[in-house]
């Protein structure tokens, strides 16, 4: 399995680098990255290999994307109520906005460009530190060396911001290729919630050309931080996406991530946790919904390393027609993290007889001293003795079918903490049913 | 007051060894020559030879597999590939010569023969050395006896089976066995026909640097029944033995047909062995299979349900303690509908061992109303062992049944405190927690096997305590 | 004789003192009831007693038959004929009742070789009396019983284990009013010149059918009054806040 990218050259870094007037160090890190990514195969895994399936995925000699767009944008959120807003539209920022109050503080959202300019002795730490993504993951590595737009957020230790984050990424362009970085990192002690969101843009169906779109999340949560991080993926059917994501949390930090994935020709997906810190945790509930031909391959990794971890992951996937989807996982417990809880849940529910479903949730463990260590999978349909029950109440089929496939999903969407997001995903889900 | 320690016997009770003279071996290594050495010795028909050979290419053109254990001590050059402990397949105890069957009067199978055992089969390193069945079964037409006996016997139910379900190209292992097999059972069970009591091989390594592999083919014919129970052990080496077999169960429609494997080799041996049943309409193929030693032993007894209807349940246990990686696990392929699978794995690990559990469940696309359901419970007793879990899950049809649920866990704290208070020791307390842990394993042998089972897992448990 | 001595006991778990100065003889013919309400350390008592390792004594001594049992693991103070029935058995699958029993047996009574048929006959005597169905020999270790049940198991388990010193901890709580009436008849029976048997219990209703010589009110790690079997009348009517005010008054 092989996976090429024209764009992939050094010249194309270096008219990156300069174009942004970058550091050495920067354009040094981006020609590291770039000589990773072709050096490294598709899946890092044995484990993995024969359930990781680029087939029909044709973006090896699409371009970058242009940043001439000029086009009306449709605020996503009109709400007013964020902290934070940025709007990212084919590679261009749009859109920024900071709360009056967040601006009193030592705040700080914006492009890596204003990062550097601003803060240059925080952007070399925060951008090319080199144990921000995982050391084996290919698409990591190109979001790294090619990226065009990146945006920083930025939290000093102790502040804590009750509001939303939005971060939003609109991208569509047909025959294009555009790769991004998202970087967080939460001071000791501070507290903020980050909704994610990468939406179509333009008219849907690229007129039978496949587009790329790339990006890393590098999350740092240092001592009793709490991150509560939303990311919901909802591209267009000719979009190819690879979502990187490596979280490191330190002692007693607490990483909250909540992912939907809706759309998309193949959306695949890597998040990597870190447990480093005694004390710190990751719950984690994800949320896959196919129809169409669209396929989704999720993977997680969460590595206990510091006493006391929690690990607490569930993923629910719902596959209607041709969709399908592959769900993997390994957690590991190091010799070193005594005491750790860790349970990594995979479900799915296959509508269609052409669906297709894969699960691997797989433990590695290396001490007897875990608290719990657990994981369950299962594959069902609806349960047809319910759907028979709601219609003798009156429920036509296909609604009474509808609303179980909510019954399904709706336990874990309650679990998420924030309510725009929980509005946004229900609403997602309810128009993602195919009758 | 009694304080003292109860005192364990600390030794792998099969580690011995012993001289015999070899009435005929090939030279270490493996060529081409070697491979049509071991043909002709057996003076086969030319279409085995020509499958030996395929084995052989294959094997050369495969490269190692990259996933499960370590493999990178193996030394295929410093192997032996074919030693012939005695001149022929004795029908009586009295016909084997005298070491080989002291050994096996050590390792008790002719006393389970006279107890319990509706045949047995006895290999000693390369070949079959002893085999008998029942009178009144044989005369109802079942067949057990060595592969190569059976490949002159029954040429062709041979040759309309062997290597259909595991072909010379299935993995590198398969097809080193395809090349320089050697012995093995053969059992047939005609239509209807129904055995009460096991039919039992065991299979001895007792050279150094010895290859073994066996070959068995196993046919249950429509409707019948029986049990098909093999053991086997290793002295100790320094260096290490390889063992390499294929199993083939066949299950005709309505056939329930019970496998069931102990193996209990000493800790130098790589034991790589490729298993796999087809179960044909309405069939139930159940699998026992348990490892306790081993360097490395990579296995996963595969059931493929090709018939509608038809039924599997796999119980898979492993042990590892100093020195020993078990990855094991059960594969459940659903091609027909209305199939049914479970598989239960249970695994211990202890001192530095590491216990996987690798499976794989898959249904294909037009397998409808499929249910299976997937237990796996890993138990360490120290902190210096380590358990993996890995299973695969590919789902091709919607109404697919598929529950996996995976547990690792120690022994709490307070179990062994509310046993000690009855009275039992520490290590006592731990063996029973364990022995009840793999009891669900135990309670489907055998009588004389559970029993010593447990005594092995308990000689085991109490060597490796840190 | 046989006696259970605990003196001045200072103990408690995960660093915590709850026992703060126990005395408390227990002598073979004695029936002693120790109450108390929830967390004044009655169950802390019985597992300190016991050996349980999370359990640290700071003070103090507990002596059988006059030598020390603080320093020996919890199976060598079972072997000395020490019994404690659990409030919260463990349950663990995979080891039948029955085999468990003869295991325990063994180790508690070598001096009684019994071959397993007249052993299991011995205890389908005591399932008899616990009004236990001979099949519950067969089933694992408190797996899956129920409450009741499991209450009856650790009752049977002092009967086949014919202990010297029985500490029954709750071994009341859970039950209806036959099992309870089962139980206490099978404590009854246990009863004898040469075993001590103290009852840990909540309530009193346990002790409307089996009558104590001595009955003890335990208030935060200690005991606070003694008396005979009238005592645990007068808790009935007023409950422990009486015990406990008037407990207050003495310790300032």
């Amino acid at each position: 399995m092989e996976f090429d990218l024209g764009c992939a050259t050094e010249e194309r870094v270096d008219e990156l680098s300069k174009e942004r007037g970058e550091p050495a160090y920067l354009r040094k890190d981006r020609t590291q990255a770039l000589h990773a990514f072709r050096a490294m195969p598709v899946e890092p895994l044995p484990l993995f290999i024969r359930h990781t399936d680029l087939r029909g995925v044709d973006v090896g000699e699409v371009a970058p994307a242009k940043h001439g767009f000029e086009g009306a944008v449709t605020p996503v959120y009109d709400g007013g109520e964020e902290a934070a807003v940025a709007h990212v539209v084919e590679g261009q920022l749009r859109e920024l906005r900071i709360s009056e109050k967040l601006r009193e503080h030592d705040f700080f959202l914006n492009e890596a460009s204003g990062f550097l300019e601003e803060r240059p002795k925080a952007a070399k730490g925060l951008l090319a530190r080199p144990d921000s993504l995982p050391k084996d993951d290919k698409f990591g590595m190109m979001s790294r060396a090619l990226f065009s737009s990146a945006l920083v957020l930025s939290v000093p230790p102790r502040l804590e911001i009750t509001r939303p984050i939005h971060l939003l990424w609109s991208f569509g362009d047909p025959s294009s290729a555009l790769h991004t970085r998202t970087l967080i990192h939460l001071g000791a002690g501070s507290r903020a919630s980050v909704i994610e969101e990468f939406v179509p843009e333009g008219s849907g169906d690229g007129n039978g050309a496949q587009s790329l779109f790339g990006n890393a999340t590098e999350v740092y949560l240092e001592d009793g931080a709490r991150l509560d991080h939303v990311a919901i993926e909802r591209f267009s059917d000719h979009v190819v996406s690879f979502l990187t994501r490596q979280a490191t949390v330190g002692r007693d930090g607490s990483f909250h991530q909540a992912m939907g994935s809706f759309g998309g020709f193949l959306t695949k997906s890597r998040t990597d946790c870190l447990l480093v810190g005694q004390g710190s945790r990751i719950r984690q509930v994800e949320v896959v919904y196919g129809t169409g031909q669209e396929r989704y391959d999720n993977t997680n990794f969460v590595t206990h390393r510091g006493r006391d971890s929690v690990s607490d992951l569930l993923s629910k996937a719902v596959m209607q027609e041709r969709s399908r989807s592959a769900l993997k996982g390994v957690i590991t417990i190091e010799e070193e993290a005594g005491n750790a809880d860790s349970y990594l849940g995979q479900y799915s529910m296959l509508l269609s007889r052409k669906a297709k479903s894969t699960a691997i949730p797989s433990l590695e463990i290396m001490t007897n001293d875990v608290q719990r260590a657990q994981h369950a999978a299962s594959v069902a349909q609806l349960d047809e003795d319910q759907v028979f029950y709601l219609m003798s109440r009156g429920i036509p089929r296909d609604r009474a079918r509808r609303m179980l496939v909510e019954g399904f999903l709706t336990p874990i969407v309650e679990k998420i903490p924030l309510p725009d997001a929980r509005k946004q995903l229900y609403d997602l889900i309810d128009t993602k049913w195919v009758a | 007051m009694v304080l003292e320690q109860e005192t364990v016997n600390r030794e792998y009770k099969y580690g011995f060894r012993d001289d015999i003279e070899y009435v005929y071996r090939t030279a270490k290594g493996l060529s081409e020559d070697v491979v049509r050495e071991i043909s002709g010795l057996k003076d086969e028909p030319e279409w085995m030879l020509k499958m030996r050979l395929r084995g052989y290419s294959h094997f050369l053109e495969r490269v190692m597999p990259d996933w499960g254990g370590d493999l990178d001590d193996i030394d295929f050059d410093d192997i032996r590939y074919y030693l012939k402990p005695s001149e022929k397949e004795g029908r009586s105890w009295d016909e084997v010569p005298d070491k080989i069957r002291e050994t096996f009067d050590r390792l008790g199978i002719p006393e389970a023969e006279r107890k319990f055992l509706a045949g047995v089969g006895a290999q000693y390193d390369s070949e079959v050395v002893y085999h008998k069945t029942l009178k009144h079964l044989e005369e109802q037409g079942v067949v057990f006896m060595g592969t190569d006996a059976a490949l002159k016997e029954y040429p062709e139910i041979f040759k309309e089976y062997f290597a259909t379900l595991v072909p010379p190209e299935d993995n590198k292992f398969a097809a080193l066995n395809t090349a320089v097999w050697s012995g093995g059972s053969f059992v047939y069970v005609p239509k209807g026909v129904k055995v009460e009591q096991p039919l039992q091989a065991y299979f001895r390594i007792n050279s150094e640097n010895m290859g073994q592999f066996e070959r068995t083919l196993i046919i249950g014919d429509e409707d019948c029944q029986f049990h098909y129970i093999e053991g086997c052990t290793a002295p100790t080496y320094t260096t290490n033995s390889l063992h390499a077999a294929v199993v083939e169960v066949i299950a005709k429609p309505g056939a329930i047909v019970r496998y069931t494997t102990l193996q209990n080799w000493s800790d130098n041996v790589y034991n790589l062995v490729t298993k796999r049943a087809y179960a044909y309409e309405n069939s139930t193929v159940e699998w026992v299979d348990a490892n306790i030693g081993s360097r490395l032993t990579m296995k996963y007894p595969s059931v493929y349900l090709v018939g509608k209807g038809a039924k599997t349940e796999i119980l898979s246990v492993a042990y590892a303690g100093k020195g020993m990686h078990q990855d094991a696990g059960a594969k459940a392929i659903h091609l027909a509908s209305d199939t049914q699978s479970r598989i239960t794995s249970k695994s211990v690990s202890q001192n530095g061992g590491r216990v996987t559990y690798r499976g794989h469940l898959a249904v294909a696309k037009g397998a409808r109303n499929v249910k299976s359901n997937v237990r796996c419970d890993a138990l360490m007793l120290d902190a210096v062992s380590r358990s993996d879990t890995y299973p695969y899950m590919d789902i091709e049809e919607e109404d697919a049944s598929i529950t996996h649920e995976a547990t690792v866990g120690k022994i709490s704290e307070d179990v062994l405190y509310y046993l000690m208070s009855r009275g039992l020791t520490e290590n006592e307390a731990m063996n029973m927690v364990v022995l009840g842990f793999l009891e669900i394993f135990t309670k489907e042998l055998p009588m004389e096997y559970a029993v010593e089972f447990n005594r092995l897992i308990k000689m085991e448990i109490e060597g490796n305590v840190g | 004789m046989t006696a259970l001595e605990v003196k001045n006991l200072h103990a408690g778990v995960d660093g915590k003192a709850i026992l703060h100065g126990l005395d408390l003889t227990v002598r073979a013919g004695e029936i002693h009831a120790l109450m108390g309400p929830n967390g004044s350390g009655k169950s802390t008592l019985s597992h300190v007693l016991m050996g349980h390792i999370r359990y640290e004594v700071y003070e103090g001594d507990v002596l059988l038959d006059g030598t020390s049992i603080l320093g020996l693991l919890p199976h060598y103070r079972a072997r000395l004929g020490l019994f404690l029935g659990f409030q919260y058995p463990q349950e663990v699958p995979g080891i039948k009742m029955g085999s468990f029993l003869n295991a325990a047996y063994k180790r508690m009574h070598p001096e009684n070789e019994m071959e397993i048929p007249e052993f299991f006959a011995y205890v389908d005597e005591r399932m008899n009396l616990l009004k236990l169905d001979p099949s519950f020999g067969a089933r694992y270790l408190n797996d899956g019983f129920s409450g009741g049940e499991k209450k009856r198991a650790e009752v049977l388990q002092m009967l086949v284990l014919a202990p010297r010193i029985a500490i029954l901890d709750e071994s009341d709580s859970g039950l209806d009013i036959d099992a309870l009436k089962t139980v206490a008849e099978a404590i009854d029976h246990f009863a004898s010149p040469e075993v001590g048997i103290l009852l840990i219990t909540h309530y009193q209703r346990l002790l409307d059918y089996v009558t104590p010589d001595f009955v003890h009110v335990m208030v935060d790690g200690r005991i606070v009054r003694s008396g005979g079997s009238d005592l645990a009348q007068k808790l009935e009517e007023l409950g422990y806040k009486w015990i406990k005010e008037e407990a207050t008054v003495e310790v300032t």
